[in-house]
This record gives C-alpha cells, sequence and structure tokens, in this order.
C-alpha cells in the first residue's frame, strides 16, 4: 500500500507547470553547462579529425627537412630562406635505416597561362617520389617518372584547383600545353582533390614538375642540385623516433658545420606540430570544460535553491498530503522528480544549443564537429545526476516535515 | 459488546515550557458514537484532535485506535493509519489549490496506490454524493466556502475511514452552508454508522450529537449526553 511511481511522476509535472518563468531561469545554468560540455567535447573531437586527416594528407610518418636556418649571428633568415640542402643530401638520406622514400624539391609561386587564363600558383619541381610521400594519384592523365625526371622533361601535373582556374569545365587538361613563366609544358595529370591543409592552405592550388624541369629551365639555381625542402618518409612512427637526431647528424656531417655552428636546415615532424594543435586544443577544451563544471554546480546550487523555495511556498500543502496518507517516500520522490525534471529539461535544451552552436562554428571554421553519442549519454547522466544530488536535501526537508508543523504553517 | 475504536488514557501534552495544553485527559469512544467536543478557545480541542489523528503525539499517557498502541509509530505507520483509519474535515478546507475537486477527491486513492480506474470513479461517486456532480473539473477558488468544505468531506471519505475527525467544519461558513454540512455529517453517522468527533463553538450544532464532551484549561469538564447542563459545564 503506496503510491505508485507513475502518479507520483504525474503530482511533480503537474506542481511543475505552474512555475513557467521560474522554471526556466532555474534551468539556466545547467543549460549553460551542458552546452559547454556538448560544444567543448564537438569541437575538440572536430580539430582531432581535421588535424588527423591533414596530416594524413601531408604524407604520413613524414619529416619535412627545411633549408636555411639561421646565421652566424642567431638571426634567423626563417625556414626555406637560403638554399642549403641539395639532391646528394636527399641521396644520403634515403640510405638512412627505416627511410622508404624521399624527395627533394624546390617551389616557388609562378604566373601560368592557359590561352586567355591566368593563374598564379605555387609551382614545385620534385622527384616522383613525392607522389608516393603524399600518397597522392591523379583523377585524370597519368603521373610524370623517373624517365621524366632524368630528361628534364617539360611536363607537368596540376592540381585540381588550378585545373579548375585554367580550364573550362567541360576541356580536359590533360594533353594540353600551358605556359609556366612563359615557358610551354604539357599537362600529363591532374592530381586528385586534397582540400585543406592543416594550416588553412588548399593543398590543390599547385601544379608539380620534374625536379631538373624546375631547376633548369624555371627557377635556376645558386648552385648545382640546390634545393629548399627534402621530404623524408619513414616506415612507420616507429621508425621515426631517433630519425630525426640521425637527419641531423647526416646534414651537418655533410654539410661540414663545426661543433659551435648552428644547423643550416631544420627538420619538422608534421606528427609534432599536430600534436601541438591538439594540445593546444586541449587547453581551450580544459577552459571551456572549467567553464561548464562551474556553470554546472552553480546550476545546481540554482536548483537546490528554488527547490528549497518551493518546500517553504507548498508546505501547507505536504501537511495535507500528509495528513491523508502520504508517506515519506512519496513526497521525497515527488520533489526529487521535480529537481530531476528542471536538470534535465536544462540538460536537453543545453545539449541541443551545444549542438546547434557546434554545428554553427564546424560550419564557420570549417571543422567535422559531431556530437556523439557519449556527450549525449554524458549530458543526461550529468543532469540527472546534478538533479539528483541538489535536489535531495530539499525533497528530504519536505518529506521529513512533521504533518502538524506543516498543517499550521501560516 | 465490540472493542472501543478510540481509546485514551490519562494523555498530556505541551508545548515547551508553557502551562500544559492537555492534562491527563482520558475518553473512550465506541464504534458508531457520534460525539461533540466544546470548550472555550485555548482549552486544548485541537490539540487533542491533532493527537486524535495521528498527526501529533501526546507527551505521556496512552492512545489505541482501532485495536492499534500509536504510541511507537513509524512515520509511515502513522501515514498508513491515516489513510486508512481517519477522514479528516478541517476548518479552513485544506484543498489543495490549482487542483480539480476530482483530484482533490481522488489524493488519498492515489497515496494508497488504487489504479485510476478505481480511483476515477471513486471520486465522481463521492461528488455526486455531497452534491457536487456539476462541479467535477473546478478548482478550489472556483468553489463557495460550503462547496470546498464538501469536497473536503468527499476526499476524507474516499478510504471509508472508520472515523471522520472534524475540527469547526462550519467554522468558516455561512448558516446556509453550515446546515447543509452538518446535514451530511449527521447522515454519514446515521446511514453509514461512521464514528464521527465533531469540534465546535455553536450550542445548535452540538446539539445535533449524541454524546458531548467539554474541554477547560486542558482538562475534560464534562463527558456526557448533550444536555443544556453539559454545555453550560
Ligand atoms: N505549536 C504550538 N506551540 C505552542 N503553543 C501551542 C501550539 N499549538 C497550540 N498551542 C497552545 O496550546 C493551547 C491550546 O491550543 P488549541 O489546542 O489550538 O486550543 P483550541 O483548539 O481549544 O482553541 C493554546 O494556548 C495555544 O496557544
Ligand atoms: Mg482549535
Amino acid at each position: 500500500m503506496s503510491m505508485k511511481n507513475s502518479a507520483i511522476l504525474g503530482e511533480a509535472l503537474i506542481s511543475m507547470r505552474s512555475t513557467g518563468l521560474r522554471t526556466f531561469l532555474t534551468m539556466l545554468g545547467i543549460i549553460i553547462g551542458v552546452g559547454s560540455v556538448v560544444l567543448m567535447l564537438a569541437i575538440g573531437r572536430g580539430v582531432e579529425i581535421s588535424v588527423r586527416d591533414s596530416i594524413a594528407s601531408q604524407g604520413a610518418n613524414l619529416f619535412i627537412i627545411l633549408s636555411g636556418s639561421t646565421t652566424a649571428s642567431g638571426i634567423r633568415t626563417g625556414s626555406g630562406g637560403a638554399a642549403t640542402l641539395t639532391v646528394g643530401d636527399a641521396q644520403e638520406l634515403a640510405g638512412l635505416p627505416g627511410v622508404v622514400a624521399v624527395s627533394p624539391n624546390v617551389a616557388g609561386i609562378s604566373q601560368i597561362v592557359n590561352e586567355g587564363q591566368n593563374w598564379s600558383t605555387q609551382v614545385r619541381g620534385a622527384t616522383a617520389d613525392f607522389f608516393i610521400i603524399r600518397d597522392w594519384t591523379v583523377s585524370a592523365g597519368a603521373l610524370f617518372d623517373d624517365g621524366a625526371e632524368r630528361a628534364a622533361a617539360p611536363v607537368a601535373v596540376i592540381g585540381a584547383t588550378v585545373a579548375e582556374n585554367l580550364f573550362l569545365s567541360d576541356e580536359d587538361p590533360v594533353g594540353r600545353t600551358i605556359r609556366i613563366k612563359n615557358i610551354p609544358f604539357q599537362v600529363v595529370g591532374v592530381l586528385e582533390k586534397k582540400g585543406q591543409s592543416v594550416d588553412g592552405q588548399d593543398q590543390d592550388d599547385t601544379i608539380v614538375v620534374p625536379l631538373t624541369t624546375a631547376q633548369r629551365r624555371l627557377f635556376g639555381s645558386p648552385f648545382p642540385g640546390a634545393v629548399r625542402v627534402i621530404f623524408v618518409q619513414a616506415a612507420s612512427e616507429e621508425a621515426m623516433k631517433g630519425l630525426d637526431e640521425k637527419i641531423r647528424e647526416v646534414l651537418r656531417l655533410r654539410h661540414r658545420l663545426g661543433e659551435n655552428q648552428d644547423d643550416d636546415f631544420t627538420v619538422r615532424d608534421l606528427t609534432a606540430i599536430g600534436q601541438t594543435i591538439q594540445e593546444s586544443t586541449q587547453a581551450i577544451a580544459l577552459l571551456l570544460g572549467s567553464i561548464a563544471a562551474i556553470s554546472l554546480v552553480v546550476g545546481g546550487i540554482g536548483i537546490m535553491n528554488i527547490m528549497l523555495v518551493s518546500v517553504t511556498e507548498r508546505t501547507r500543502e505536504i501537511g495535507v498530503r500528509k495528513a491523508i496518507g502520504a508517506r515519506e517516500r512519496d513526497i521525497l520522490l515527488q520533489f526529487l522528480i521535480e529537481s530531476v525534471i528542471l536538470s534535465l529539461g536544462g540538460g536537453l535544451i543545453g545539449l541541443l544549443l551545444g549542438g546547434g552552436l557546434s554545428m554553427l562554428i564546424g560550419s564557420i571554421f570549417n571543422l567535422p564537429t559531431e556530437v556523439s553519442l557519449f556527450s549525449v549519454t554524458l549530458s543526461f547522466v550529468v543532469a540527472a545526476g546534478i538533479g539528483v544530488f541538489f535536489g535531495y536535501y530539499p525533497a528530504r526537508q519536505a518529506a521529513r516535515l512533521q504533518p502538524i508543523e506543516a498543517l499550521r504553517y501560516q | 459488546m465490540s472493542q472501543p475504536i478510540i481509546q485514551v488514557s490519562r494523555v498530556d501534552k505541551s508545548y515547551g515550557t508553557m502551562a500544559p495544553v492537555l492534562r491527563q485527559v482520558s475518553m473512550t469512544v465506541m464504534p458508531g458514537e457520534f460525539l461533540a467536543i466544546m470548550g472555550p478557545s485555548g482549552s486544548g480541542k485541537s490539540t487533542f484532535m491533532n493527537i486524535l489523528g495521528c498527526l501529533d503525539r501526546a507527551d505521556r499517557g496512552e492512545y489505541v485506535l482501532g485495536g492499534e498502541d500509536t504510541t511507537d509509530l513509524t512515520p509511515d505507520r502513522a501515514a498508513d493509519l491515516r489513510n486508512r483509519m481517519l477522514g479528516f474535515v478541517f476548518q479552513g478546507f485544506n484543498l489543495l489549490q490549482r487542483r480539480s475537486a476530482l483530484d482533490n477527491v481522488a489524493l488519498p486513492m492515489i497515496c494508497a496506490g488504487l489504479p485510476r480506474s478505481q480511483w476515477d470513479p471513486r471520486a465522481r461517486e463521492l461528488l455526486d454524493k455531497v452534491g457536487l456532480s456539476a462541479k467535477y473539473h473546478s478548482r478550489p477558488n472556483q468553489l463557495s466556502g460550503g462547496q470546498q468544505q464538501r469536497v473536503a468531506i468527499a476526499r476524507a471519505l474516499a478510504m471509508e475511514p472508520p472515523v471522520i475527525l472534524a475540527d469547526e467544519p462550519t467554522g468558516n461558513l455561512d448558516s446556509v452552508s453550515s446546515s447543509e454540512i452538518m446535514r451530511i455529517i449527521r447522515s454519514l453517522n446515521a446511514d453509514q454508522g461512521i464514528t464521527t468527533i465533531l469540534v465546535t463553538h455553536e450550542p445548535d450544532i452540538a446539539a445535533q450529537a449524541k454524546r458531548l464532551v467539554k474541554f477547560k484549561d486542558g482538562r475534560i469538564v464534562y463527558d456526557g449526553p448533550v444536555t443544556e447542563a453539559g454545555m453550560s459545564a
């Protein structure tokens, strides 16, 4: 002989109907708290996916060696500033254990012309291994091979953005001749679309020609075989460990750098850069997380406060209920359900708000944000937990009221 | 001879350090009795009714309700006793605002865990019985005092309790409503044999009972038939 749970739920819902705005204001802290948690998780996930994808698009297990680093006086000339690397360096690095592919590159911005169309873009001179390292294939035509490299053939593989800008959509660029710095090149292939890189650059806005062709015909060379960049791909993540140190040793030896001379090159590890980006994202997430935590506590206290007010306001009602036979458990549950509904309602609105905001931010910053099942579950568990935790004390106060005291109230 | 339904023996009650409100009160009520309690204001009538209603507890003495000693009741057991054994009618009605008459009458049955299929027809039947067939869905603030008190009586009857406790049920009502309420209470006792204990200030209302108990300064000073002598005791 005790009140049915469904009946208690009904009583709680009816009691709450009458206090619309107050109910909403009480939910605000939970709304903001849960909203921030959802947003934080969605953005964190989005950044993680986007960083991982763009690092993968740069090539897996990759070291990028840039020529030029510091002068004797310690002033940085900026990576790639002075050509200090050579094709010979690249060939020697290819012999290191754990290295699977090496591609020396030169690059420069050039004006490209196709009949009436003009486009200014980065032209890269690279060995054929470049395409292996980048895991890049063509959507039309073919890549150039080592033969074209040896012959310094005037051939070019163009990126999707370049193709869009130099050719009409119904034209096939393959086999056509374009002019780079007024020198005719035959387009042999169009590269598959890659999208943006980690730093937000359009990777498809590029043209790749054989390294030898670029050195001899396009950019010239301060000394024979000079290159700006060498890409070194390791066999695995495992193989990358310590490889950067070996690369430095080899290059310092080849460049005849004395013990107190700085490197004249820079070895970059994209995975490390990705980690840095993720770490800073995590710092932002942590900030958002602490806002969320504070908000949730404030929200919980708000719920506790409003429930205490509600218990006081309804003291007489509690007395009547007790007089006609409501047990302590019935009263406790009724108030507890009210506070859980408050916090769950706040959680639901927060979830929708956080989800909506993360979609908005995702579309503005081109991030693949997603609200996972985990964050949905987390919001509901946290919200319900807050409702129970902060609602328990007021509910117990209500349940423990002496019937006679409650009836005499006011 | 059957068992007494209410047996109070030498009950004391005081609040804090003030003079005792009830002193050595004893009273025995048999099933089916109709009893009026009178006495000056502050003489302890309501305090006594609250103890009878298991809403409050005596400091000393014994109270047996329907054969059950109420001295050491847990709060939940007291709630069950109130639900099954007692129907309350208060001076101030004590209906839940913002709830329909039907909901108010249903509340004791909902507390007892009855399903809607049982409480809904029963609540309608009770409201019909007190003449409120047209007011199922009215809120208390849409009803007159007399109508509200009738809802309260219907609520008190919901669990078919053997005892009705009414503390000045007509205290807030005009004479027309008052006699209507008394007609209903009389018939509960006469037709259904419900033991009825009623506190009142008005001699003509007390005169409708079959037994009179008079309080003065926390003591029972008269317990007997309703007579002129008893009233003025
Ligand atoms: N909760 C309480 N605290 C202190 N004094 C009380 C309380 N309830 C009643 N009293 C006192 O007890 C006495 C009897 O009150 P009550 O039983 O309400 O009298 P009656 O109903 O006969 O008018 C009064 O003096 C009243 O002030
Ligand atoms: Mg009184």
